[in-house]
Order: C-alpha cells, then structure tokens, then sequence
C-alpha cells in the first residue's frame, strides 16, 4: 500500500502564500526538488501539511496568525494523494473571524464529488497518521542530526511511534484513572485503602466480632438462667404447697383455692378467645365503627353509587351500527360515545364498590357483646386476684404462727422472683429491636444484640470495600508493570529490527569506511570496523545515518510514505553535500525536497545528472503575497535567492 | 398486599417469633400463641382509622410481615376494612360526603376487585400509615401487656375512653 503527493494548495495565507497550486503531476516523479527563498512560507507550508495530515486540532490563535491580511476571513490549505493510485483531497477550512478550523476530504469516488467533514481515510492509514509518526516523513533536515543525539531520545521515540507503543502508555494513564475512580466510589464508605487503614478497619471489626461473641453468651445464659429460675419457682411454689398441705385444715383450702383457680383459668381462656373473636369483626369494636360503616353504607345509596351503567356498555354499543332508539349510529356518533365512555366507571370497578356497598348495608354488630365478654374477664382476672391473696394470706398466717421453713422458703420465693424480674431485664437489654427502647435504655452495640449485628455489617462493608479497594490499587500497578515491561521488552526487539535493516543499508552505501549503528538507546550509537565506538563521524555520514535510519524504520510502516523534507542538507559543508545527495535519494520512493538557493551547490546539482524521474520547481515572489511557479531545470539553475549572495 | 408492623409493635406485644407475650414473663396460659401478628396490626389500625390521621412511613418496619391477604380469621372482614379505610379517608380529606363525584373518585382510587384484600396499592400503603397512628396512640395510654387477658381489658378500655370523648 502507498501513498504519494501529487501536490498542494494555498488560499488567503501569509507569506507567499495567499494564492498558490503546486502540481507534481497524476504520476509524481521520484524527485522533486522545490527551491524558494526563505520567509515564502516553507516553514508554515509543512506545519500545514502536518496539520492536514493528522487531524490537529488548532488554537484560534494559530488559525488567526495564518491570515494573509485584513481584508480576508477565510483561507483553505489542501493537499492531494494518490492512495495505492486513487486522488484523494485534504481540505483544512481556516475562518479567521471566530478562529475556527475544520477538515474536509475530497474524494472523486464518492457520489456527487463528495466533499465531507473530517478525514475520510482507510483506518489503517488514518491510525498511522499520528502527530509523532508523520513529523518523520514531514520531516524537518536540519534536525536529522538529533537522531544520532544519544542524550536526545528522538530514534527511540521514532519507534514507540511506529509501532503504537504510544498506547500501551494510554493503557497506564486508563489504569491509573480507573484506580482513582474506585477510590472516589469507596471513599463514601472509608477513606482507608493503605494496609494501615484496613488492619485499623480489620481491628475495628474485631471489636465488634468480640463484643456480639460476649452479647450472644450473656443472651444465651439469661435465657437459660430463666428457664431455670421459672422451675425452681414452680419447685418452690409446690414445696409451699406441700408445706401448707401438712395442716389438714390449710391443705383443705388449698385444694379448694386449686380447684377455684383452674376453674377461674378456664372460664377466663374462654372469654379472652370470645372476646379476640368479637374483636376481629370490626363492626363489634365499638358503636363508633358501626355507626361509620353503616353511614358510609347509607350514604352510597343515598348518592347512587356505583353507577349502573359501566364504560364497556358504552364502547359495546360505539361498535353497533343501529343505537337501541333505532337511530343510526354513523362516524360522529361514534366518536361522541366513546369520548362519553371515559366519564363512566370500568365494570371492575362498579363491581368492587357494590361488593363493600353490600357489605356495609348487611354490617351489624352488637356493641354489648364484646363488653360483655371483656367485663365478664374483668370478673374472672378479679377473682384469680383475690385467689391469690387468700393464698398469701394463708402463707402469711403459718409464718406468723412460727412455720421457719415455710419463712424461709417465702423468702427464696421472693429472691427468685426478683432474680427473674433482672434476667428478663436483661433479656430486653439485649434484645429489644425498638429505637424508641434503645433510646429509652441508652443502649449502643456494645449492650444490644441488634445494634451489634446493625455496626458489625457497617463495619464489614467498610473493611471489604477497602481490601477490595486496595486489591484493586494493587492489581493496577501490577498491570502497569506489565504493560511498562511489554513497552521495554518490545522496544528493544523493535530497536534490534530496525538497527539491522539500517545496517544493511549502510553496508551498501558506505564502502570505505564500515560505519554501523551499534545500538539504538535513545539516538543511535555508532561503531566502525575500526573503533568500538565512533564519535566522529562526518557530518555527511551522520546526516547519511539518519537517513537510513528514517528509511528503515518508515519501510516498516504499513504504507510506504513519501519523504517531503525541508532543507535536508542546509547544516554541511558542500563536500558532505555531494556526499548525502549520493547516498539517500535511492532510500525513499518519492522524495519532495525544499531546498533554498544555497542548498544548490553539492546537493542539488547533484540530480542534475539523473536524466528522468526528476522535477524541479522554483517558486518566486511577486509582491502582495503572490508567487510565480517556473518549472524545469534551467529556471531552478537560474534562481538566485538572498541566500545564494550570502 | 404487603402488611407492615409499624417500628416497635412487636417489642410492645411481647413476640418472640410467632408467639405475643412472650418476652415479659412466664408462659403459664396460652393466650400468646392465639393473638398473631395480624391481630396487633389489625388492632392499631383500627384506632388510626377511628382517628383518621397518618402516621409517617419511616416509623414502619423495613418488610411486611404478611404478604397474601388477610389471615383466615378475618375472612369475611375485607369490605369492611376497605370501608373504614373509604371512609376515614373522606374525614381526613374533608371530602363533602355529598359530592358524589368526588366520592366516586376516592373510592376508584383506593378500591380494587383484584386484590385480596379489595384495595388499590395507595389503599394498601395507606392501611399501614394508619397503623402507625393507632400504635402511637396504643403506647401512650396503655401498659405493654403481660397477657392476652390483660391487652383485651386495657385495648377495650381505650375504646371506652374514645367513647366518653365521643
């Protein structure tokens, strides 16, 4: 695949280039060689070719700076291609008003001589373009040296472009994002993501464990204390009871009080039952709900509730064609039946109001039941009362009569009973889920099992997300690590490539003296056959290295590129000149050269002895911002510059 | 139907699981396992209902405790639930009883036939609301009961006190 530059064009630009075409032809040659003086806008002609070519987004300021005078708000720069032989045009629109720039693509295949915003290239191609990668083949001659620079890191950077080794950067720069972003989610449950917040996160949970391990035991051994305590004191009630039984007379009236209080039980279960019963039926709470159901009840009837008529009844009879008082129903009709329908209730919905309308009529209740039944419990929770105190007063009377044992035995009845007031105290502490309790009892997750379960899953969350957190963290650096020691191990692969395909270039073309790159680190190291290292290599023999070193690395490219370079030889004495203009033409398929005036001598004429593929252009002023374009070699030998008289 | 005991009733009541009054003393008789969940909600919402006012729906519990209708002892009662609930909210809206319209309108609104328990999701959600009404009111003038006997003479007593207020 390929590319070459068939040529450009200017509008409304500063410099000589307020209005200028320059051809290379449908079929460029191999060569060309573009001579104009300097300030004619060379510089700003390859920025703009760079710019085109990738895409660049411009400050306004730039846009501004390119305008050719005042009386103009807007200027174009295109450049034409030949992609694997089909002309495509790159169009960058400047207003120079509001300082805007915009790309547009040319192209002839496309229909209607589609012109269309952004560069519409082949995605191989397009990816290729980028700002670092097309410095290289636009390429500025006076830096070429810089490649060699070892304490510069151009040769290296040239590779990481290439390749796309750029984007494993973009990789770190996503990681590193992607970590903070986690950071951000989790800092709303813990600021902690170093191991020491999370071992003080890991203790805090610890606290916590520990405490609902000590609450569940003290739970555990309340309730178990309390299922005791309640047999020992159904053991003491029956030792009471034996003890007041050894008294013929007392044990009489215990057995009669036994038998009074079962009955009292029983006749008391039946009435609660009832009463819950009548409670469920809310028409017998109170003569209040009753007298509010059957009003409501009442009231429906009164207002003719539902309606008797329903929606569907409507739109039934919107699909006849005869309404049922024999007129035609025709469009309008229709439509003011179904519009109508709307007003009236669904089926549905009559259906359940009817239901609760049925129910509310048909609600009776008899408001004495249930105070009946609750007085009736009243009497019977009185007469178990007085049972109780006839049998303390019984108890009461044996004491007084000098029984010790039955004191004593009263005794540990009351102890027992107080124990148990306390352990089911303590049962509440530990257990109530009440706020309102939790608040009245000044508990916290230390005394409440609730509380402790509620802090112990915060404190869990907190400690996951931050291990999660930190795990995260961890995992991106080993990522990036990763990736760092992919990018150093590709690159050097890539720099040991492209190091042996310069050197086989420059074993064709330095026969004298065996010159080899030794190493690409940052620039290239040099070494010859006959020192280790060369650091003196001729200006012409530097110039002559880079590029090689340029070729090579742009021969690995997916498209060959054509070479466009400004003064590629301005730096050196004539001699290297000569040299160069012998050694790099053959490295490039197309070569655009911008030379000025005082590049002719060595290096131009230099091609003056190749009879085709050569084209020369020379570009002069003509004042106002204009040029004149001569072709052909004699106009090109005949031009002379400011430079040339220096 | 999604039942919601409001924050606090079930401490008030004694349960421990299923069981009402079992927290606060021996189990000697066996009304707890008679009086259910249900039972306490219902008898909040009764007196909510009676008050027609509201409670906020923060002061109920985070799930429901019952999600299929009504318990099979209160078969029979939904119309008439679904009735207080028109009715208590026609007094706390100051609807005139009389504007037919709008009385249709609140019925639509809150009536389902669908549903178990005859109401509309908003007639549910308001059920629980008045809830939290009834249970405020049920801590401020009554003792957490020990028993079944001892909660039926105190809750009726507090309707004999509504009575007197009448």
């Amino acid at each position: 695949m390929e590319v070459r530059l068939t040529g450009w064009r200017t509008e409304n630009l500063r410099g000589g280039l307020r209005n200028l075409d320059i051809d290379l032809g449908s079929e460029p040659d191999r060569w060309t060689l573009i001579q104009m003086p300097n300030g004619m806008g060379k510089t700003t002609t390859m920025d703009l070719m760079r710019w085109t070519l990738t895409g660049r987004e411009l400050p306004a300021a730039t846009v501004r700076s390119l305008r050719a005078d005042d009386h103009v708000t807007k200027g174009m720069f295109e450049i034409r291609l030949l992609i694997d032989d089909t002309p495509i045009r790159l169009q960058l629109d400047l207003d120079f008003r509001d300082g805007s720039a915009s790309y547009w693509t040319v192209s002839a295949d496309t229909r209607g001589g589609g012109r269309r915003e952004g560069r519409k290239l082949p995605a191989e191609l397009r990816e290729l373009l980028k700002p670092a990668l097309t410095e290289l083949f636009v390429f500025n001659g006076e830096l070429a040296t810089q490649i060699l620079d070892l304490s510069k890191s151009k040769a290296a950077e040239a590779i990481r472009s290439l390749y796309g080794l750029d984007t494993l950067d973009a990789v770190t720069e996503r990681v590193d994002a992607l970590v903070a972003q986690e950071r951000t989610r989790a800092s709303s449950v813990t600021r902690a993501v170093e191991q020491k917040g999370i071992t003080q996160l890991q203790n805090a949970l610890d606290e916590v464990k520990t405490a609902k391990a000590s609450l569940d035991k003290q739970h555990r051994g309340a309730v178990t204390r309390l299922a005791k305590g309640e047999k020992e004191l159904d053991r003491l009630d029956q030792e009471i009871n034996a003890r007041l039984s050894e008294d013929a007379g007392v044990r009489a009236e215990i057995e009669l009080i036994d038998q009074r209080h079962k009955e009292i039980d029983a006749t008391a279960g039946e009435f609660s039952t009832q009463a819950l019963e009548v409670l469920r039926r809310p028409p017998h709470v109170h003569p209040a709900l009753l007298a509010r159901l059957q009003n409501l009840g009442g009231k429906l009837y009164e207002l003719k509730l539902p309606e008797t008529i329903s929606r569907e009844f409507f739109r039934e009879l919107s699909d006849q064609k005869v309404c049922v008082c024999g007129r035609p129903i025709g469009h309008d009709e229709r439509k003011a039946i179904l519009d109508g329908a709307d007003r009236f209730l669904a089926q549905d919905q009559i259906s359940v109001i009817n239901q609760m309308k049925l129910a509310l009529r048909e609600s009776k209740g008899d408001p004495d039941e249930l105070n009946r039944l609750i007085s009736g419990l009243q009497d019977q929770l009185a007469d178990r009362q007085r049972l109780k105190s006839e049998r303390d007063r019984l108890t009461s009377e044996r004491i007084a009569e000098g029984d010790e044992i039955l004191a004593r035995l009263g005794q540990d009845k009351d102890a027992l009973k107080r124990e148990l007031d306390t352990l089911r105290e303590t049962v509440e502490r530990l257990t109530t889920r009440d706020p309102a309790r939790q608040r009245a009892l000044r508990l916290g997750w230390e005394t409440n099992v609730p509380l402790c379960d509620a802090e112990l899953k915060v404190r869990t969350g907190r400690l996951d997300t931050a291990t999660k957190t930190r795990r995260f963290a961890l995992q991106g650096e080993s990522l990036k690590d990763l990736v760092k020691a992919t990018s150093t191990r590709a690159l050097d692969i890539l720099r040991a490539r492209v190091t042996a395909s310069t050197n086989d270039k420059l074993s064709q073309i330095m026969k004298t003296e065996h010159i080899r790159i030794a190493r690409i680190g940052g620039g290239l190291e040099l070494r010859s056959d006959q020192v280790a290292s060369k650091e003196n290599a001729s200006e012409g023999q530097k110039l002559s290295i880079a590029y090689a070193f340029l070729t090579s690395l742009l021969a690995e490219a997916p498209y060959r590129l054509p070479f466009i370079v400004d003064s590629p030889a301005v730096s050196i004495d004539v001699a290297s000149r000569r040299e160069i203009a012998q050694l790099i033409p053959d490295f490039f398929g197309q070569m655009v050269m911008f030379v000025i005036s005082s590049e002719r001598a060595g290096f131009a004429e230099s091609f003056y002895g190749r009879k085709k593929d050569v084209r020369y252009l020379t570009i002069m002023p003509q004042g106002g911002g204009t040029a004149d374009i001569q072709y052909g070699i004699e106009a090109f030998k005949d031009f002379h510059g400011p430079e040339s008289v220096a | 139907m999604s039942f919601i005991l409001p924050k606090g009733a079930r401490d008030f009541f004694g349960f421990d699981g299923p069981r009402a009054f079992a927290k606060r003393g021996p189990a000697k008789r066996e009304g707890g396992s008679r009086f259910l969940l249900f039972d306490a909600y219902y008898c909040c919402l009764l007196l909510g209902l009676d008050a027609a006012r509201i409670g906020d729906t923060s002061l109920l519990e985070g799930e429901p405790f019952l999600a299929s209708g009504y318990p099979e002892t209160y078969k029979g009662q939904a119309e008439l639930i679904a009735g207080l609930l028109v009715d208590a909210e026609l007094r706390r809206l100051h609807v005139d009883i009389d504007d037919r319209e709008e009385v249709e309108r609140q019925m639509v609104h809150l009536l389902n036939l669908t549903s178990p328990t005859r109401l509309s999701t908003p007639g549910d959600e308001l059920l629980n609301q008045y809830a939290v009404t009834g249970f405020d009111r049920m801590q401020e003038e009554m003792l957490e009961p020990d028993n079944l006997e001892n909660f039926l003479v105190g809750y009726h007593a507090l309707w004999a006190i509504q009575s007197a207020t009448d």
